[in-house]
């Protein structure tokens, strides 16, 4: 059973506050991606909601107790660092055991606990092992095994994975996903990896310079975006201005249906992948000349010069050369139209 | 308010030992029970530079040399062999980092008797050199230990960079290794000169009453109980650790400087 | 002894340039260090060709072992180098952990902390000298305030049976030394162990006992064994502020080296030479030590 709730949440460094008017709420046994670029302020988040750093405004509600009084060890959040962090001194049974001593648990209670968590995250047979003698992986599983073995009702999660090569990253992604099934912990989960963001969590946060722009599920915040700023954020910058008149979007000579009032100001936006290359002219086409290629492997990025912009359109397979005149075609059921700016009626 | 009162503590812990120095190389008359001297003056000063006490200056400089040279060939033998220890890694490197470190625990005492029988035969005793030997055995060891941790904290990569950039092996020495290294390098020169700054003991041993460096000739001021002069040179003995401290702080300030984001 | 040096840092090098690099500085200090305490262990054992006297074998051993003063000598020097080391190491734990958050931040504290660390020894006791004797700052501000009536009437704090001069110097000296040894393993890794132990739920006290402490404690050792083998075997100082008898072991050895009867000086050796076999037998214990601590961690 656990609950997270941030309303207004502003936490200073110094004087700057680094993360403001925060509102977000984490339901029980809900994993909640808090996805942001380095710098946006989600270790700031974390730390505050852990209890240590404190926020300056606003409430941090933990199961509706509100706990911005509480120090750390009486908050019901476990943090797990970016790093390991694993207690030199202590072997690996005696770093899971760590929170279950300090509470006062121990003989066979805290053994058998120990014993059940350690099957779950992998690490049977490892408990006499000394910490530096892990690989990196085994590291990271015993942190996420010393945090869940307390039963936390938040566990926070810090770019746990970000130190971890590839595979590991996604074996223990993998892992996490597991966890959160069979214990139905609930988890706040920070990354700036967008795909990690998508395939741990059931909703995501983005965070951009310290406040949160959208809130939604993965398909959401990617093909929904709320403003160019998050579309940029997901690599989808194809943007096209124009107006909103009775129901229709029409700018630079593409028009689409929309349920939007009207609006003077409006934008629509498009992904890459979404956009083709055509025989021939038609509705809802631009003339344009291939201005870049670049091969990238599972796909191809075109850059294409056109009368309304530059568009970056991504293809499957390598096609169109460098100063080739082409036809980009924009399917109008793929636009997506931001909401009205303020002013902009 | 505790920040406060911990700096008082410290401020006041570090400086105190120095107040009675001071009182006492400038004091003429002090009788007890009074508090502060009662007269003043510098005769205790002027000892230290006029005829009579021509030998303070030459324990001044014999001290000094001494240390110099030391400190030159702790850090020509030290340098590689804390690059070889902080860097790699080899078989039966423990025990031979503990066989370098033993003679920083262990005290030099037995070491100078039993070499002094041998310098004597060699015809080292009493002789500048035989003297450098023996501050060596004692700061030699310690230089290594501290350059052991700059080499460690050392990212070779640099050298190998500076190699594929086209400099050569002097070059990258002078213009890579030595700038990246040179605080620490710095700190462990320091350390070295005031070892043997400070050496009494062995010092009387090898030297055996020829070589008078300043702690030498304190040890007799003392037993004279000329409290005056004993005062002065004491301060006088500490100067180039204060001055040296001076400059490490100021070098550090600019580092700090440097250092914040 | 040090936990560093046991990991690897994951280069390697050819032999030869590890001769080349490593070889003048090990043969100097074998050269020094090894020759010296063997040379002297032949001396004191009247090896022949070195020896001045008559006594050959482990005389010189047995006679100074056999000394009814041995013991004093031996006790009034473990007194001198354990209290004052015990009374060190825990002024610097209490300040390190003061300073923790702060030092790295304060020159001033840096720079302060720095300054009996670089001051000689035996200036310090000059100056306590100064301050501690019968006639000392001391002994005239006790008469100032109507404490003290005369220099033979304040107690006796130099030259006295109980070293307080002498403990005082090496208090004054060592404790910076402790200190910025744990201060350098605090700063690198103490406070971030301490935020994992907060939300791990472990109360301020829980932390310092199960965190703080277990990452300071081979530093602390290590720096308290330093200072314990300095100590037990300083001369000036004990020379300058000890009393007359008895000695600490270190005078005793000098004086009777320095004897005008040639035949004592291989005692001198042989008492030196059981200082260093004291501070070999206790840097032995400490690893000892550390090695079954960890071994009983690591088996819990």
């Amino acid at each position: 059973m656990g609950e997270l709730e941030l309303r207004r949440l502003t936490v200073s460094y110094g004087e700057r506050p680094v993360v403001a008017g925060l509102d977000l709420r984490v339901a029980d046994g809900e994993i909640v991606a808090l996805l942001g670029p380095s710098g946006a302020g989600k270790s700031t988040i974390l730390k505050a909601v852990a209890g240590l750093l404190p926020a300056s405004v606003g409430e941090i509600r933990i199961n509706h107790q509100l706990v911005n009084q509480l120090p750390a060890e009486r908050r019901d959040a476990v943090l797990l660092f970016q790093k390991p962090l694993l207690f030199p001194f202590l072997d690996v049974a005696g770093n899971i055991a760590f929170g279950l001593k300090m509470a006062g648990i121990g003989g066979r209670q805290a053994a058998a606990r120990i014993a059940a968590i350690m099957a779950i995250t992998g690490l049977d047979g490892l408990a006499r092992r000394r910490v530096h003698q892990l690989s990196g992986g085994q590291q990271q599983r015993v942190a996420l095994a010393r945090g869940l073995v307390l039963a936390p009702s938040i566990l926070l999660l810090d770019e746990p994975l970000s130190s971890l090569d590839a595979e590991l990253r996604q074996q223990m992604r993998e892992l996490i996903g597991r966890v959160q099934r069979e214990t139905g912990t609930t988890m706040l989960f920070v990354t700036h990896d967008q795909s990690e963001a998508f395939a741990v969590s059931d909703r995501v946060a983005l965070l951009l310079a310290g406040s949160l722009r959208q809130t939604g599920s993965a398909e959401e915040l990617f093909y929904h975006p709320a403003d160019r700023e998050v579309a940029r954020f997901f690599g989808g910058g194809n943007f096209i201005d124009g107006r909103i008149v009775g129901g229709t979007f029409a700018g630079a000579s593409l028009r689409c249906p929309t349920a939007r009032s009207d609006c003077a100001t409006a934008t629509a936006v498009i992904r890459p992948e979404e956009l083709r290359l055509v025989e021939s002219g038609g509705d809802n086409c631009l003339d344009g000349v291939v201005e870049t290629v670049s091969f990238e492997g599972a796909n191809s990025r075109l850059q294409i010069a056109t009368a309304a912009g530059t568009f970056t359109l991504l293809a499957v397979r390598p096609e169109g050369r460098v100063g080739q005149p082409v036809v980009l075609h924009f399917p109008p059921e793929r636009l997506h139209i931001f909401p009205c700016p303020e002013g902009g009626r | 308010m505790r920040r406060r009162l911990l700096l008082t503590a410290v401020l006041v812990g570090a400086i105190l030992p120095f107040l009675p120095l001071l009182l006492w190389s400038f004091a003429e008359r002090w009788f007890y029970p009074a508090l502060f001297p009662e007269g003043w003056g510098l005769r205790a000063w002027s000892y230290l530079v006029d005829t009579a006490g021509r030998q303070i200056i030459d324990g001044l400089v014999a001290s000094f040399t001494l240390a110099l040279a030391t400190t030159a060939l702790s850090l020509l033998l030290g340098i590689p062999a804390g690059r070889a220890l902080g860097l790699y890694d080899f078989a039966g490197k423990r025990l031979l980092s503990l066989l370098l470190l033993l003679p920083i625990i262990v005290p030099p005492l037995a070491v100078a008797m039993g070499l002094h029988r041998w310098f004597l035969q060699l015809g080292l005793a009493e002789t500048f050199f035989g003297v450098v030997l023996i501050h060596l055995s004692v700061c030699l060891p310690y230089t290594i230990f501290v350059l052991q941790g700059v080499f460690r904290d050392y990212n070779p990569d640099f050298e190998a960079q500076a190699r594929s950039l086209g400099a050569g092996p002097l070059a990258v020495f002078w213009r890579v290794t030595l700038p990246l290294t040179l605080p620490g390098i710095a700190v462990a020169a320091l350390f070295s000169f005031l070892l043997s700054w400070s050496q009494y003991l062995s010092t009387l041993i090898i030297g055996g009453g020829r070589t008078l460096t300043l702690p030498i000739l304190l040890f007799a001021l003392i037993d004279s109980g000329d409290r005056p002069v004993a005062a002065a040179v004491s301060l006088l003995f500490v100067l180039p650790a204060l001055l040296a401290l001076l400059a490490g702080a100021q070098a550090l300030g600019r580092g700090n400087i440097e250092g914040v984001r | 002894m040090d936990p560093a040096t046991s990991a690897g840092t994951g280069r390697s090098c050819p032999v030869r340039r590890l001769l080349l690099l490593l070889g003048p500085a090990l043969f100097l200090i074998l050269l020094l260090f090894g020759g010296g305490l063997l040379l002297g262990l032949f001396q004191a054992l009247g090896y022949p060709p070195l020896s001045a006297g008559s006594t050959s074998g482990l005389g010189h051993f047995q006679q100074v072992l056999g000394d009814a003063d041995f013991p004093r000598s031996l006790g009034l020097t473990l007194y001198i180098a354990g209290t004052s080391t015990v009374v060190a190491a825990l002024l610097s734990l209490v300040l390190a952990l003061a300073l923790v958050n702060w030092a790295a931040r304060s020159r001033l504290i840096h720079f302060l902390l720095q300054i009996p660390l670089a001051v000689p020894h035996l200036v310090i006791a000059i100056s306590l000298l100064l301050i501690l004797s019968p006639s000392g700052l001391l002994s005239r501000l006790g008469s100032a305030l109507g404490l003290v009536g005369s220099p033979a009437a304040f107690p006796l704090l130099v030259n006295d049976p109980f070293g307080v001069a002498i403990l005082a110097t090496y208090i004054w000296k060592e404790i910076p030394f402790i200190t910025f040894m744990l201060l350098a393993v605090l700063k690198n890794i103490g406070s971030e162990l301490a935020e994992v132990g907060a939300t791990l739920k472990a109360s301020r006290r829980q932390r310092f006992l199960h965190i703080t402490l277990p990452i300071i404690a081979p530093s602390l050792g290590a720096a308290s064994l330093i200072v314990f083998a300095y100590a037990f075997g300083a001369f000036e100082v004990p020379y300058l502020l000890g009393q007359t008898y008895p000695l600490t072991l270190p005078v005793w050895a000098y004086k009777s080296y320095s004897d005008i009867d040639l035949l004592s000086r291989p005692e001198g050796i042989a008492i030196s030479l059981l200082i260093t076999g004291t501070v070999l037998l206790a840097v032995l214990l400490a690893e000892l030590l550390l090695h079954s601590s960890r071994r009983r961690e690591g088996g819990r």
